[in-house]
This record gives C-alpha cells, structure tokens and sequence, in this order.
C-alpha cells in the first residue's frame, strides 16, 4: 500500500494538471511533461516536505524522478515495514 | 555566389574554474535549485573570474583567429558579437577598442547582439555578406565574441542556465580553404522579445515549444544545405542544459551520440561563444574529420532559433 508521503506528491501533480484525475505508478512524469524544469524545484520540495528529509543531490539520479513509483522507491520506501 | 569560408575558429578559456555551488550565494540560489541544476540541467563547474578585463578575455581568441590571415590580406569587418547589449560602460565601444588593440586601423568595426547568443553564427552570415557586396578582393572578416557573467542578473537565467565566462573568433573569408558554410537558418519568436521578463505562462510555453522549434530549424537549415540529417556527422551546439537538448534529440528522433554535449557540465552556457568554444575542443580531441559534415546550433533569448551548416575541410593549413 502506498505510503501517505507518497500520496502528498501524487496529489500535488495531479493539482497541477486539473485535466487528469488519476496518475498511474508507472506514468513517465518528466517525458510526458507533467513535472517540467520550471516545477521541478517545487517537486523537490514537495518531496522533502512530504518524505521529512533532504534529498541527498549527490546520491539521486534523474531517474528516481522519473514516474511516482521510482519517487516512492528512492524517497519514501526505506524504514517503512 | 562565393561560397562563406571560416578559416580559423578559436576560443579561449579563463583559468580560474567554479563549481556551480560556488556560486549560489551570488545568484540567490537554494540548495534544491542547485541540486536541480547539477542533477536536471547536467550543470556542474564553469570558468568564470570577476578580476578579468573583458579585453583581457577578447584579446586571445581574436589574436589567434587573425594570427591565420595570410600576409598582405587586409581585414574589411570586424564584428564584435555579444548576447548581453551592455557589456562595457556607455562610453567604451567594444568593438572599436578591439580594432585598435587588434591593429586594424583600416577595418570597418562595429557590434552585433540582437539574435542573443545567436548573433555570433549571425554576426559571421552579416561578414560574409558585407564581403560580397562590397568587399575588397581577398578580403576577410574577423567575428568576435567573449562577455563576462559580470552581474547576477546576466548570469543566472533562472530555471535554465548558468552563464560562464569565454572568448571565441572566427576568421572569414569568400571562397578560401577553410569550412565551408552550406546554410543558415534562423527564426525569431518575437512574442518572447521580453527576455527574463516573461510571465510564468509564457516560460511554460516557451519551455513547451523549444526542442521542437529548435528540430525544425536544424532540419531546415541541413535541408537548405542539401543534405538529411543521416548525412551530419555531428551536431556542435550551444551549452545551455542538458534537458533543452533532450527534448530537442527526442525531436528529432535522432542517436544522442550525433550531439556534442560533454562541455555543459564542465563549461555551462558561454553566451555566444558556446559553438565555437565546443568546436575547438572537437578540433583539439581530432573528432572533426576532413569532409565532414557538422551543424552549429545555438538558441537567443528573444528569441531566436538559428543552425548553420558546414562541411569541415582539415587540409588547409590554418586547420589543426
């Protein structure tokens, strides 16, 4: 089950495109131009804020941005059962 | 019609090298901004340095280019081509200063900054027409760049780039033994004239249209050539982000490995001197090959599109 951090981002895409009313796992955000350069730093922020930790710039690749599922695996997964 | 030559391109570099993180108290930058530039926009160190005259940056490149004019040639054109419109105090004018320094007493001097960081590739296009209508016989022309990131305002472009410090220059001629300029196309989006003043909106759209505005006059400027994009070797563009040229290579559906984009992480955006900075790297490393065919690319705030095709002639002795 989805992690409620994982949720905040999902929503905070989805307000931004009030033409969509769901967003699957697996949606390609940066291809398909749901998150661009322009909102990418407010991604980033949404993560941090909703996931409680600063992301390690050094240690994430572009691809852990890439659909909600890998957000979810790079920000939200760890210490959770 | 006599064909536009570049005899000789050369750049310079200052020494002094800045990770882009050195830089976010001067530009107002947070930590996730810089994370996004260096992890998004493929950003990561620049050469800039605050205590080099702009002279002191021009005068290398411009030294070496005219150093290839061969002896008893005069130069008609000097055209000093700038991205920024004020990049000296009102009195000092660039490119006159230069002719003087340069010893070109006889050479007609002016600037060129309009197309933004596609008035280089324009400025060379405005010399070679001069030189035919007009030109003495065997004459040349000497295109100029180089501006420094002197303010935070012209450096930072927010959500895009960050501008670094550079020279470059080409030395022209009609019909000589150098590169062989085939096409030049350029298109202008006046609707974005406002530059850093654009409204969310129109940042969103421009973002929107770049890479396939920026595709379109690539494949127009190689078909004014004659040629497909198959036939290019590579493509020399500007250093603005990884990301811009993303969505342009998705464009045009092309192999990544056709665009030379190893310089943005190490050098960033160099306002027009990008190109001719990336093609003497190319020509230092031996990538550039006799006969082969290229495409310099570079978009202005502004905003203009511009791409100009050349075939790369090593044979001459000017080509290193």
């Amino acid at each position: 089950m989805a992690s409620a951090g994982i949720e905040k981002v999902r929503d905070w895409i989805l307000g931004r495109h009030p033409e969509r009313t769901e967003l699957a796992e697996d949606v390609r955000l940066l291809d398909s131009r749901l998150v661009d350069s322009l909102s990418f730093v407010e991604l980033v922020y949404v993560i941090e804020d909703a996931s409680g930790a600063e992301i390690d710039f050094d240690s994430i690749d572009l691809e852990d941005f890439q659909t909600v599922a890998a957000i979810e695996r790079a920000f939200f997964a760890r210490g959770e059962s | 019609m006599p064909a536009t030559t570049l005899e000789r391109i050369a750049s310079f570099l200052p020494e002094r090298s800045v990770r882009i993180e050195e830089l976010g108290e001067r530009l107002g930058l947070r930590r996730a901004e810089l994370g996004v530039f260096r992890k998004f926009y493929g950003l990561n160190t620049l050469r800039f340095d605050p205590d080099l005259d702009l002279f002191d940056l021009l005068r290398p490149a411009a030294r070496e280019a005219l150093a290839a004019l061969p002896a008893g040639r005069r130069v008609d054109y000097l055209v000093f081509a700038h991205t920024t419109q004020a990049v000296a105090p009102a009195d000092v004018d660039v490119a006159q200063v230069l002719r003087e320094d340069l010893g070109l007493a006889d050479t007609e001097a002016f600037g060129l900054s309009h197309q933004a960081c596609v008035s280089s590739l324009g400025a060379i296009d405005v010399a070679a027409e001069l030189l035919r209508a007009e030109g003495t016989e065997g004459a040349y022309a000497l295109m100029v760049t180089g501006e420094r990131a002197f303010s935070p305002v012209v450096q930072l472009i927010p959500n895009t780039s960050i501008m670094a410090d550079a020279s470059s220059a080409c030395l022209v001629t009609l019909d000589g033994d150098g590169d062989v300029v085939h096409a030049f196309v350029t298109r202008t989006l006046g609707e974005y004239a406002e530059w850093l003043r654009l409204s969310p909106e129109e940042n969103h759209e421009f973002g929107e249209l770049y890479g396939s505005r920026l595709a379109e006059v690539i494949l127009a400027a190689v078909a004014e050539a004659g040629l497909t994009f198959d036939d290019i070797d590579l493509v020399i563009p500007h250093n603005v982000n990884m990301l811009a040229w993303r969505q342009t290579i998705k464009a045009l559906d092309a192999a990544p490995e056709k665009f030379f984009l190893d310089n943005i992480g190490r050098l960033s955006h160099c306002f027009a001197s990008d190109v001719f900075l990336n093609y003497t790297t190319l020509r230092e490393a031996g990538r550039l090959v006799d006969g082969g065919r290229y495409v310099l690319v570079s978009v202005g705030l502004g905003a203009t599109f511009g791409a100009m095709v050349i075939t790369h002639r090593g044979g001459g002795g000017d080509h290193g």
